[in-house]
């Protein structure tokens, strides 16, 4: 074991200890950090959109803007509910004896109308402002994302659409093509024909005009508008009036989440729960994710040490196994190194710098102290094994990287078989396609981690598990001696040669 | 007293249809330098790796430094493989503290021995350079020390002065002849006949697996009888009658083993000087010839009395240019009309060749020769 240790030390050494990875370790947070700034960057810069809406009902503008301001409220209500979510601490802002208009939850039409009565935003801040954790940002009002302007000058409200239209197009041109040279340019412009009340019956359909058709994003929001003012046209020629539609239209049903398996006062499903239920996908993806890199460096390390004929003298200081033990641990140990290190230092940030945020808490009780964080470390073991013998094996019979393409096309297919099922399995567990990955020995690390949370059936865990632990110990004997005696062999093997080296007793 | 530390019974190794070590068996004492002598594809490599555990035989057994298996006693062999390789990105310092520490020495002292390999070699300077900037001389130096750290007590060394320059390959000498001397033992595999000669206490040779010979260099000299090479333009029948004289032959041609060129050729072709060779009994006292010689008047350009080479050696009983291994084992050597028993360990000679591997010059043995 001191040899393979000692192999395993080399190896994590090469690679952790070389000015690229320190480097990747140092940039890896600097990066994400980055990342988000940019990505709050961008978020801001996203330049305002501009629109106009000729109408020739005079009926339909009026509701498209109510329908933007709307969708600006909830912009803002959303923004407030956020920020509340992170400065402030859940359990205790749900006690406070504030309008309950101003504490996160779903946004409807109602809840708008009540933060509004209530003073808005700076009614909102005000009266939250002893919940919030000392020494953190301004709450900072989201801008608009669209803006409705007026028709420009000269589009006389008696002239035909396409005179409208006519009119319109040089402010919808880019750059000094605009007509609008002082101000923002339009972004799109909306039509609405005389006879759209009649479209469904056949009347003329309104006209979306934009410099960027690929951005659908307002055209959406006008059908939206639209949609809804002709359903409330239609609901007042049912006789409803616009209180009563409204009123429909809030009626928005709230399902809350229970376990069964849990006492009906802690049946509700927590943040924490829902931690614990994506967990086993992060670790699924976690186990590809480190398959693919660290199976390029087992197999990249091999063929160096096979090609640069270190091997043998290796060979005659360790036995094959322990070479191939620390070669497991030690390039196992490098990939896990960038999330331990992720880990720490969010562990370290949760007791510090979010040592008051009950979400962050709840993060880190979840990782750290459920009792499936065992099994899934357990089945990521077993997986990355399986898997990363397969590597090695690889690396031992290949002279060069073009050798071991050869053999690294149906192993990326047999690795990424599973994939397609991977989303079946997450949303249902315990179905069929479940049971047939559990039962695949080497995709049984992958299922039971993606079913660990969902109280599969014992049996068939347990039954799995002992079919992969024996298949895992033949394929692990199969691989190690494809790895032992292809390690001395001056070429590659063909297939019947590798199933010669996998069977032979003696090397 | 020596004491046998390596010892070889009936090993086999066959690699599926080909028998590439055939029933070997041999002994290597404590303080010895062991010459490991084979053309390519012998066997050497596989046996060596045998040794080592590296490779299981296919049968018969070895016993190393009182083990059955070389892993147990790892800590106390060095090997140094054929083909090396260092860790391209790994100092020269820390690549032979890495060995000694997978050897078991533990990591200061490992350190500290690898420092004083590496100024005892005149490589102090570069101790902390990459092995990738090292040239290929000092690479192998720090490869061969590295094999030397733990101070092993067997010493096994596949080949170890191919690439080395003619100053380096002495440097290896002088180091392999102290080792002996501190009383280690070093296993050698080479096909260079010089090395083995000036170093080997005893040696093996292996030829397609079979061990051929093993022993001292002057027990395999004695196989031959003793030669004298003597040069002259005069008439040397006389020296034939002499008792105790096998064969004169008269040298032409660079093809025998026993060969030399033609030597003396008078620029005004008067007078032609010849090579000879005189074959004797054992114990013959050569001063008898020199005697005759003078008394008939012969005048001799060339007096030497030469011990047969281990490369003439070699290529009687291994070499595979000339030799045909015959269906009862033994090796017929058609150049020099040797031919090597490895059963009776016995070389033999013959008037003529077989016709297959028959010279295509054969102008310097038949005529001349008498026995």
């Amino acid at each position: 074991m001191r040899g393979a240790l000692l192999i395993a030390w080399r190896e994590y050494k090469q690679y952790v200890f070389s000015r690229g990875f320190l480097l990747l370790l140092f940039i890896a947070p600097i990066g994400l950090m980055s990342m988000a700034f940019m990505l709050n960057v961008i978020q801001k810069s996203i330049p305002v959109k501009h629109f106009v809406v000729v109408d020739k009902t005079n009926t339909y503008s009026e509701t498209i803007k109510d329908y933007f301001d709307d969708l600006y409220d909830r912009q803002v209500i959303s923004a407030w509910d956020q920020y509340l979510t992170i400065y402030s601490n859940p359990s205790t802002l749900q006690q406070a004896s504030v309008d309950k208009a101003f504490l996160p939850a779903t946004v409807t039409t109602q809840r708008i109308i009540d933060f509004k009565k209530a003073g808005g935003i700076r009614g909102a801040q005000n009266s939250l402002s002893s919940y919030l954790r000392a020494n953190i940002p301004d709450f900072e009002v989201p801008a608009r994302r669209y803006i409705m302007e007026a028709s420009p000058i000269g589009i006389a409200p008696t002239g035909t659409i396409d005179e409208a239209i006519d009119l319109l197009r040089p402010y919808l041109l880019e750059g000094d093509k605009n007509a609008r040279k002082d101000t923002a340019p339009l972004f799109a412009a909306l039509f609405i024909p005389a006879d759209f009340d009649s479209v469904i019956a056949g009347g003329e359909n309104a006209q979306y005009w934009s410099r960027n058709l690929l951005d659908t994003e307002l055209q959406d929001h006008f059908e939206r508008a639209l949609d809804r003012a002709l359903q409330q046209n239609k609901a007042a020629a049912f006789g409803l009036d616009e209180g009563a539609y409204q009123s429909i239209l809030s009626s928005i049903a709230s399902i809350e989440v229970f376990r069964p398996d849990r006492a009906t006062e802690d049946a509700a499903l927590n943040i924490q729960d829902r931690i614990e239920t994506a967990l086993p996908a992060a670790m699924t993806y976690f186990l590809f994710v480190l398959i693919f890199s660290i199976g390029s460096l087992l197999l990249t390390n091999t063929i160096e040490e096979r090609s640069n004929k270190i091997v043998e003298m290796l060979l005659s200081s360790v036995t094959a196994n322990q070479l191939m033990l620390g070669k497991l641990i030690g390039i196992g140990a490098v990939g896990l190194t960038i999330p331990v290190v992720g880990l720490t230092i969010g562990v370290a940030a949760s007791l510090t710098v979010f040592s008051g945020n009950e979400i962050v808490q709840q993060v880190v009780q979840s990782v750290l102290y459920s009792p499936l964080v065992w099994v899934y470390l357990f089945y990521f073991l077993c997986g990355y094994v399986i898997f990363a013998m397969i590597y090695l094996a690889i690396g031992a019979i290949s002279n060069s990287i073009q050798d071991a393409q050869t053999f690294l096309g149906p192993v990326t297919l047999v690795v990424m078989a599973p994939l397609p099922l991977m989303f079946l399995v997450f949303q249902d567990p315990n179905g069929l396609a479940a049971s047939i990955l559990t039962w695949i020995p080497i995709y049984t690390p992958y299922a039971v981690m993606l079913r660990a949370a969902s109280d599969p059936p014992l049996w068939e865990i347990i039954g799995a598990t002992v079919f992969m632990l024996v298949f895992g110990g033949f394929f692990v004997m199969f691989m190690g001696r494809i790895f032992r005696r292809g390690l001395l062999n001056d070429s590659p093997p063909n297939i019947k040669g590798i199933l010669k080296l996998a069977t032979r007793e003696k090397p | 007293m020596s004491e046998v530390i390596l010892s070889l019974e009936g090993v086999n190794k066959r690699y599926g249809a080909f028998h590439a070590v055939n029933n070997l068996s041999f002994s290597v004492n404590s303080s010895e330098i062991f010459g490991f002598l084979g053309p390519n594809g012998a066997g050497k490599t596989s046996t060596l790796r045998m040794l080592l555990d590296i490779i299981q035989p296919t049968s018969g057994r070895i016993m190393i430094l009182g083990s059955d298996s070389a892993i147990t006693v790892r800590h106390k062999i060095g090997y140094l493989p054929e083909e090396r390789g260092l860790y391209r990105k790994m100092k020269a310092v820390d690549t032979i503290a890495y060995f000694a520490r997978l050897r078991g020495v533990k990591p200061r002292l490992a350190r500290k021995r690898a420092k004083e390999l590496l100024k005892e070699f005149g490589l102090e300077a570069f101790a902390k350079s990459k092995n990738e900037a090292l040239s290929k001389g000092m690479a192998q130096k720090v490869q061969l020390l590295a094999t030397l750290a733990h101070e092993p007590e067997l010493l096994i060394l596949d080949e170890p002065f191919s690439g080395l320059d003619p100053i380096n390959q002495h440097t290896l000498e002088i180091l392999i002849k102290r080792l002996r001397d501190q009383g280690r033992t070093i296993i050698f595999s080479t096909h260079v006949m010089s090395h083995a000669e000036r170093l080997c206490d005893r040696f093996l040779i292996l030829a397609k697996g079979q061990k051929r010979f093993e022993g001292t260099l002057q027990e395999a000299r004695d196989l031959f009888p003793p030669r004298l090479f003597i040069r002259t333009a005069d008439n040397i029948d006389i020296l034939r009658t002499i008792s105790g004289v096998i064969r004169v032959t008269k040298m032409a041609g660079d093809n025998d083993i026993m060969g030399a060129v033609i030597a003396g050729t008078h620029p005004t072709g008067e007078q032609i000087e010849h090579d000879y060779e005189l074959e004797f009994q054992k114990d013959f006292d050569i001063q008898l010839i020199l005697k005759a010689a003078f008394e008939a008047g012969i005048r001799l350009t060339r007096f030497e009395h030469a011990s047969t080479s281990l490369h003439d050696i070699f290529m009687a009983i291994a070499g595979e240019e000339t030799r045909t291994i015959q269906e009862d084992g033994n090796a017929l050597l058609s150049g020099s009309r040797y031919s090597f028993d490895a059963t009776r360990q016995q070389m033999t000679y013959h008037e003529s060749g077989p016709e297959d591997t028959a010279p295509e010059n054969p102008v310097h043995v038949n005529n001349e020769v008498s026995s």
